[in-house]
């Protein structure tokens, strides 16, 4: 091997990535070669000065992240934690539903308050038309699917949902 | 806690912890903000951006993070991720930066620490490394700072970028001679060593 075929390796030397055979071969190279040896200086001094430059972690950092990240970050966190809450009542209301039937025989004969086909009430609709606010993207998917009469089992779920929201 | 391995951390934030989330965001902040400004034009306000919008995505994305890679990996995959989208996003294709201020740059680059401020002779060193490394390319100081601030493996950095292994060699190859040769030149050309 004449000396730039050492070239590379020389940097793989210098990272420690060079497999036990070649870096003996490599380090055999260098005791006999001097301009390998100064090129192998060249790539230290490189390596060493840029390292130089690595910034410090900052500990009193925590402020860079405490204006819209954190907010954004703090809304999806609520916006996931209500929903979980409003589908959790929603599951136990339905489940109680058909025993509050049975308890009132005739049911009721006025219509509901409002029905999926209808759509969401202004408070939701006002939500998602937000779209510059990607927080509401959790809510608006539910919102929506519970408005289509296949992704609601009754409205007065979907009603009891976008009451929690 | 801020001195926990990474991996540690990241699970801890990926379980909720907020003071774990700060512990790698204060870790990676500087870092991170650096690769952004290597990997795409734009100024401060649009690096600061990309930054803060690769710590939301860290955060949201952490519960996800099974550890099957380094988080160093990880992090800095999902940080060129984010980085591409942004340059989508403004339908630039430029690889390369614009030409900048020198100074501006070396101010961003050297330790803002300010017992290093105090040391004249070492902000000066600092100050000839910060020009040598400017005159890198983008790409070329992008592998330096995922293998000698971040100590990724080859494969790890050809990982993050997406290029072969022979690639990060060649480019690290590049840059340490390259740098080394610009600090040679910086030396030969000090003020006051110049005749006139």
């Amino acid at each position: 091997m004449s000396c730039p075929d050492y070239e590379l390796q020389l940097v793989e030397l210098l990272d420690g990535e060079l497999p036990p055979a070649e870096r003996r071969q490599v380090l055999l190279h260098l005791e006999q070669c001097a301009v390998c040896r100064a090129l192998y200086a060249q790539l230290e001094q490189g390596a060493s000065a840029f390292q130089s430059l690595r910034p410090q972690a900052s500990p009193d950092s925590a402020h860079m992240i405490s204006g819209p990240l954190l907010r954004r970050a703090a809304r999806r966190t609520w916006s996931r934690r209500a929903l979980a809450l409003a589908a959790g009542i929603a599951l136990i209301l339905l489940g109680t539903l058909p025993l509050r039937r049975s308890l009132h025989a005739p049911p009721p004969a006025s219509p509901p308050v409002s029905s999926p086909a209808a759509g969401p009430p202004a408070s939701i609709r006002a939500l998602c038309d937000d779209s510059a606010d990607a927080s509401v993207d959790v809510d608006c998917h539910l919102s929506r699917a519970c408005a289509t009469p296949d992704g609601c089992q009754a409205s007065r779920g979907w009603l009891l949902t976008t009451e929690a929201l | 806690m801020t001195g926990a391995p990474d991996e540690v951390l990241a699970e801890a934030a990926g379980n909720g912890s907020n003071e774990a989330f700060h512990a790698l965001f204060a870790r990676y902040r500087n870092r991170v903000a650096q690769f952004v400004r290597w990997q795409q034009p734009g100024g401060a306000q649009a690096w600061d951006d990309v930054t803060q919008e690769i710590f939301l995505q860290v955060l949201q994305s952490l519960p996800r993070f099974e550890g099957r890679s380094s988080f160093r990996t990880w992090l800095y995959s999902l940080a060129r991720n984010v980085c591409r989208n942004a340059q989508r996003r403004r339908g630039r294709r430029r690889r390369e930066f614009p030409l900048e201020d020198p100074e501006a740059r070396i101010e961003r680059v050297a330790d803002p620490r300010p017992d290093a401020l105090a040391d004249i002779e070492t902000r000066e060193q600092q100050e000839r490394v910060g020009r040598a490394v400017s005159s890198l390319t983008p790409a070329l100081k992008t592998v330096l700072l995922l293998r000698d601030w971040e100590e990724l493996s080859y494969r790890e950095i050809a990982e993050v970028l997406g290029i072969p292994v022979g690639t990060v060699r060649s480019r690290l190859f590049s840059a340490r001679l390259g740098l080394a040769q610009a600090l040679q030149a910086e030396t030969t050309v000090e003020p006051g060593t110049m005749s006139t």
